[in-house]
């Protein structure tokens, strides 16, 4: 009976924290957009800049980044090769 | 006995008639397995055919650089196969006569070559298709990495290393897909044996020498990423290029007498 009791209790104790801590984040989160809000309102917004990609402008970037990324694509299929390689010999040894 | 005692020996029966129920279960699975019937282990064997078939044609769905035409053809090959040991499941479930049962049961390894050519066969070229994806991504990075190379020789780094390792690039680059081709070529017009020993055997030779020419464009390709590794590695670090110091010439003025 005292167990339930303290199990109930506990219960009770988790349950109002939970809605403290989800009214707490809620009212944060309404705080900070109503700040953004302010700002934007007073800041006029700067006109988007995208430099265009090299897959769009058809061009080959030569840049550091752009060598990471093909490299990393590199990697990862390269990857998926062996793991195709390690099917194609099971698919050999196992007919 | 107290009340303690009696818990833990409640306990224990519990414990004891759970452990005898998943027992009992397990031999009934062995038990089972032993004395499945002749269309229940061919029906075991025709699922897994049905399965490996349905995962590879999944992958062809997703290759990119096989031709229309070979995709069409190896997609379809797929499918009729996975038809046919639809259509051969279904017999066999409902074969009475045990000469039937047991000639259709010959036929899932015999007459339908699923394990034995089509799976290794779309396997061959799900692996091709790969290995000309790397060389497309390589090809794209070549470029960039002459331009950068270019770029470094005309601001006086010493660039021989790269260059060296820039040829050994191309080079390794071209032969894998030349390997990656050839393989696709070698092996899409393969056909069932249908029980021909010598079909049998060329099919057997030619899978196997795709296999290894696979792997060879896929150790190129290895070496092509390195080749990449050092030429990124001499741009973060170049070394300006040496001129050589001119000797000072000494003359010899004649003694007068």
């Amino acid at each position: 009976m005292k167990k339930n009791l303290w199990i109930s209790i506990s219960a009770a104790v988790i349950l109002i924290a939970a809605v403290v801590c989800f009214v707490y984040v809620y009212h944060q989160d309404a705080i900070s957009k109503k700040t953004q809000q302010a700002q934007n309102n007073i800041q006029p917004k700067p006109k988007a800049f995208t430099i265009p990609s090299s897959a769009a402008t058809g061009a080959k970037d030569p840049s550091d980044a752009s060598i990471n990324e093909d490299l990393a694509n590199i990697d990862a299929q390269m990857s998926s090769l062996k793991a195709d390689i390690a099917n194609v010999d099971s698919s050999l040894s196992s007919k | 006995m107290n009340r303690k005692n009696t818990n833990i020996l409640i306990s224990a029966v519990m414990l004891f008639a759970i452990s005898s129920l998943v027992n009992s279960g397990t031999v009934n699975a062995a038990t089972k397995a032993k004395t499945q019937t002749p269309q229940a282990k061919a029906t075991t064997e025709i699922n897994s055919r049905i399965n490996a078939l349905n995962s590879l044609l999944a992958r062809v769905q997703q290759m990119s650089k096989l031709s229309a035409v070979q995709q069409t053809q190896l997609a379809n090959e797929l499918t009729n196969d996975v038809n046919q040991m639809v259509v051969l499941k279904t017999k066999i479930a409902a074969d009475t006569d045990a000469a039937t049962l047991k000639s259709d049961m010959q036929s899932v390894t015999k007459a339908y070559r699923v394990y034995a050519l089509d799976i290794p066969k779309g396997r061959i070229e799900a692996a091709a298709d790969r290995a000309e994806n790397v060389v497309v991504t390589m090809n794209d990075l070549s470029a960039k990495l002459q331009s950068r190379i270019a770029t470094a020789k005309s601001s006086g780094t010493d660039v021989t290393s790269m260059q060296t390792a820039y040829t050994d690039f191309q080079a390794k680059v071209i032969d894998a897909q030349k390997q990656s081709q050839t393989t696709v070529s070698a092996i899409t017009g393969l056909v069932p044996d249908n029980g021909s020993a010598t079909v049998l055997q060329s099919n057997n030779k030619a899978l196997k020498a795709a296999a290894a020419q696979i792997k060879t464009a896929d150790t190129d390709l290895a070496q092509a990423r390195k080749d990449a590794a050092t030429i990124v590695s001499g741009l973060k670090s170049p070394t300006a290029t040496t001129t050589p110091t001119p000797t000072p010439t000494t003359t010899t003025v004649p003694k007068s007498k």
